[in-house]
């Protein structure tokens, strides 16, 4: 072969290699599926991409670390508190992981919280100490929170601890997205969306997403609220800026408190909050024959209208949360199936407690995502329905009563499919 | 095809497929940022809605009531005519639309349908709430069945279908007591949370009543009623 096309050759080849190796155009690319979860403790597939995933360790640095990994925020978010840690004096439970964690972590289990309060003159009035929460564990007997100390407070209501696995996409959900799902909703339909404060950007806000009353649209904020609420940290996310721990129904609990505040600098929230982002979506069961028609009726009778079988996220680059946060690549523009609009509505079932949202959403929860939900064997918002069947009946309201009507009005085998398709959710 | 032309064409080929793979690569652009969308003015946050104005729907006749309680059963029950009285109005779950209660009794061979998993009614033992029991019908069982009801014309409503059915407590005689009522002549640190009106009935020898609880129905006794949470499942335990 002569020099000149040998040459030719090869620069073609290079030219070919190049050529490949330049990024193909991005501009105007689609949303794409978020990657899922099988929900299976025994596979290693909740890290989603965002951050590094690192490796499992069973002790973590006492000092802050810049940019742990997934696997560092999985052990924080999992850690057991302490006394030395700053536990309680009044708290629920040890640690994040000890109420979100069937069948993996994050996920939910049977720990409930119980909230309380009374009307007075038609106005919901927290009990004494201003919270509605009543912490049922406490570090001394002396300090316990008990409703019988307080029995003017007949309006009592257990929660469920909520699944936070795919939290990340849903914190990515730009707020305009919430108002078009609302004004897509019918009469009667229609959900209640809320402004929430944002803790870390000095109150701003925006729409609230997480929890049974919308309260928190940042998973900082609703990591900070927890660490206080729930185990007992204080903390900079905490609302009272981490200066001031919960009191036991009105009585102070400073002689039980050795530890100064803030008991977390803030580093332990942050590891929270980015372990639930790095988390991927719930994963479906096995999509049978009977699950795909089970999905057609869902639809047909008008369940997808509030749980609302799909979302797509920002575009990665949105700056959300009041500025403090910029959707990532791993958690932007991807298609989600949270099977919720995460709006508030009465259907009837509601707990009496108000929060974030002011008094006309006293008896009105959070269209609970039912992504997952075949994990969660105890439903609605007080885990008192154990059968699909019985939450669909509780379903009053003008939607719910619609949709529960026209259930009912299913032939039995169709009512089979329906249940079938929740089941692989 | 000679060794020289076959040369040229794959030159060719290699030179066009170059061309194309440039042509449809670009740099990658930087990322762009934008903020998200505002939040919604804030009197987006709903204020409460007033309650409709109170109006006073005609009493119910038998003939009305069998309807209603056709149209949710079909012949799964029968009204109790020969209880006096087998049936009475009230808001019982405080949404100001007014709600049925009626004793009704299984069909004989019906029971199987009653207790159906996926019937449309919610099973409930007032007397065993503490207790997560899947609730069955037996054949002698007098029940109530609660419909609420639906807008403004309540249990007569098409769409008034949501329906509880008691067992175990139809003991004698029921009544409807107002919540008002019952908050006015009743201490309130002694009782529950009540949603609505209430249902009094004697059940035992002893006089107590029904009220709605979010969930199910529940029985108040006001000598065994202790203002404490119900029992509970917590962390694994059973809490009382």
């Amino acid at each position: 072969m002569k020099p000149a096309r040998v040459f030719g050759v090869f620069l073609s080849g290079a030219l070919l290699i190049l050529a490949t190796s330049v990024p193909r155009l991005v501009e105007g690319e689609g949303p794409t599926e978020a990657p899922t979860t099988a929900l299976d403790a025994r596979v290693d597939d909740l890290h989603n991409g965002f951050g590094l995933k690192g490796t499992p360790i069973d002790k973590c640095a006492e000092d802050p670390v810049p940019n742990r990994s997934f696997e560092d925020n999985k052990f924080i978010f999992n850690e057991l508190e302490t006394l030395q840690d700053g536990l309680g004096p009044l708290y629920n439970d040890v640690g994040c992981g000890s109420c979100h964690q069937s069948p993996i972590a994050g996920g939910i289990s049977q720990s409930k919280e119980l909230r309380a309060g009374h009307l007075n003159g038609g106005n919901f009035v927290n009990p004494p100490g201003g919270q509605s929460l009543i912490q049922l564990r406490a570090i001394a007997a002396a300090i316990q929170e008990r409703l019988d100390n307080a029995p003017l407070e007949n309006i009592r209501t257990l929660r469920t601890s909520l699944n936070t696995i795919g939290d990340g996409f849903v914190e990515a959900i730009d707020n305009s997205t919430f108002t078009v799902i609302q004004l897509t909703q019918p009469l009667g339909f229609q959900g209640t969306i809320i402004n929430v404060p944002v803790v870390e950007a000095g109150g701003a806000s925006r729409i609230g997403r997480f929890g049974w009353k919308d309260q928190h649209a940042s998973l900082q904020s609703f990591s900070g609220d927890a660490y206080l609420n729930e185990m007992g940290i204080t903390n900079p996310f905490d609302g009272n800026g981490g200066t001031q721990e919960n009191n036991s129904l009105g009585q102070s609990v400073a002689g039980f408190d050795n530890v100064a505040d803030p008991e977390d600098d803030g580093d332990d929230v942050e590891a929270f909050a980015n372990f639930m982002r790095a988390t991927r979506a719930p994963g479906r069961g096995p999509i049978t024959a009977a699950v795909q028609r089970g999905e057609l009726f869902f639809t047909t009778v008008q369940c997808s209208v509030c749980h609302t079988p799909t979302i797509t996220t920002a575009p990665a680059g949105t700056i959300i949360n009041g500025g403090e946060f910029t959707v990532p690549p791993e958690l932007g523009n991807k298609i989600i199936h949270p099977f919720s609009d995460f709006m508030l509505h009465d259907i009837g079932t509601g707990d009496g407690i108000v929060q974030n949202g002011g008094p006309a959403t006293r008896n009105m929860v959070r269209t609970p995502p039912l992504w997952g939900v075949r994990t969660r064997p105890e439903m609605m918002h007080d885990g008192l329905s154990l059968t699909f069947n019985e939450a669909i009946q509780r379903h009053a309201g003008t939607g719910g009563t619609a949709s529960r009507t026209l259930f009912n009005a299913l032939l039995a085998s169709q009512k089979d499919d329906l249940i079938a398709f929740l089941k692989s959710l | 095809m000679s060794a020289k032309r076959l040369d040229s064409v794959c030159l060719l080929f290699l030179w066009g497929a170059c061309i194309l793979v440039f042509g449809c690569a670009a740099p990658q652009p930087p990322r762009r940022t934008r903020r998200e969308a505002p939040p919604p003015p804030p009197e987006i946050n709903p204020a409460p809605e007033p309650l409709p104005a109170g109006h006073n729907p005609a009493p119910p006749k038998p003939s009305e009531v069998r309807n209603v309680v056709s149209r949710i059963f079909h012949d799964v029950v029968t009204v109790q005519s020969d209880w006096k009285p087998s049936f009475l109005v009230g808001d019982f779950n405080g949404d100001v639309s007014q709600d049925l209660v009626v004793i009704v009794r299984p069909v004989a061979g019906n029971l199987a349908f009653i207790n159906e998993e996926l019937a449309a009614w919610i099973l409930v033992d007032p007397l065993r709430t503490a207790i997560r029991q899947h609730v069955r019908i037996d054949e002698n069982d007098v029940l109530l069945a609660v419909v609420h009801g639906f807008g403004s014309t309540g249990w007569r409503h098409s769409l008034a279908t949501q329906t509880y059915v008691l067992r175990g407590v139809a003991d004698g005689p029921i009544k409807v007591r107002a919540r008002k009522q019952v908050l006015h002549t009743v201490d309130k640190d002694k009782l529950p949370r009540l949603w609505g009106d209430v249902i009094e009935q004697t059940i035992n020898g002893q006089s107590g009543f029904l009220y709605y609880n979010g969930a199910k129905y529940g029985w108040y006794d006001p000598r065994s009623y202790k203002p404490a949470p119900a029992a509970r499942i917590v962390h694994g335990e059973v809490i009382r």
